[in-house]
């Protein structure tokens, strides 16, 4: 996190989950990045995640990726995981935004 | 030592590498999975660990006394099915259908949505600097 702050990149959370559930995740994590909820996934929609059935009661969830949108609200890299347990490694992140052309 | 005795403590040498291969890789990922991401990705040295635990369990076999056969036999089907149901947990298990994700190149698809304030936010709440859109399944 603190790579990505020295490289001015924010982060945010999305997640198909209510407010008053990212409220209170936020509070035992202490997450230092918004967390935005989308229960309707309309933004997963939007972007291409949902995994239809995917929750514990075979609600409609996103899927776990990462997406790195540069300065001008592009998209330049995305991490779409296949397997769950299999995640970015820091590095993974940090040399995509090391990649991003500086404007 | 006589070779009931060295099969006897390879067979549980080996049952005890599986074990704690298995058991060593989720104390990782609970613990430290985001210090060792790559063992979380890969489980290396978990698998090593299990595949020289098994092939412990198979030598312990071959070298068991015709007394001590069904024990060794019975110790290396534990190991064997403790790697399988570890190889479903880690391949199976969490796999998910491939999803498509955004098209890299294109304009992000813009979003308002509330966080965890409820405040609503939306891309250009962003714009000026990289963002890292992170999308998880929820229901922690």
């Amino acid at each position: 996190m603190e790579e990505l702050r020295k490289r001015g990149c924010r982060v945010a959370g999305v997640v198909a989950d209510s407010v008053a559930e990212n409220a209170a995740l936020a509070r035992d994590a202490d997450l230092h990045f918004p967390i935005l909820s989308d229960p309707e996934l309309r933004a997963i929609d939007a972007y291409r995640l949902r995994h239809a059935g995917g929750g514990p009661d075979g609600a409609d969830i996103a899927h776990s990726a990462s997406v790195l949108i540069d300065r001008d609200g592009v998209v330049r890299w995305t991490y779409v995981t296949q397997n769950f347990r299999v995640r970015p490694t820091p590095d993974d992140v940090l040399h995509a935004v090391d990649a991003l052309p500086a404007s | 030592m006589a070779p009931s005795r060295r099969s006897a403590g390879l067979a549980l040498a080996g049952l005890a590498l599986g074990v704690a291969g298995v058991a060593g890789y989720f104390v990782v990922v609970t613990h430290f999975g985001a210090a060792l991401p790559d063992v979380r990705n890969r489980a290396v040295p978990d698998w090593l660990a299990v595949a020289v635990g098994l092939v412990c369990s198979l030598l312990a076999v071959r070298r068991a006394t015709p007394g001590r056969r069904a024990l060794a036999v019975g110790l290396l089907s534990v190991n064997a099915l403790l790697a399988g149901a570890f190889a479903f947990v880690l391949y199976d298990f969490s796999a998910v259908p491939a999803a498509p994700g955004p098209s890299v190149g294109a304009p992000a698809p813009d979003f308002a949505l509330r966080d965890e304030t409820g405040s609503t936010r939306t891309l250009a709440d962003f714009r000026g600097g990289p963002l890292l859109l992170v999308f998880y399944r929820g229901h922690w």
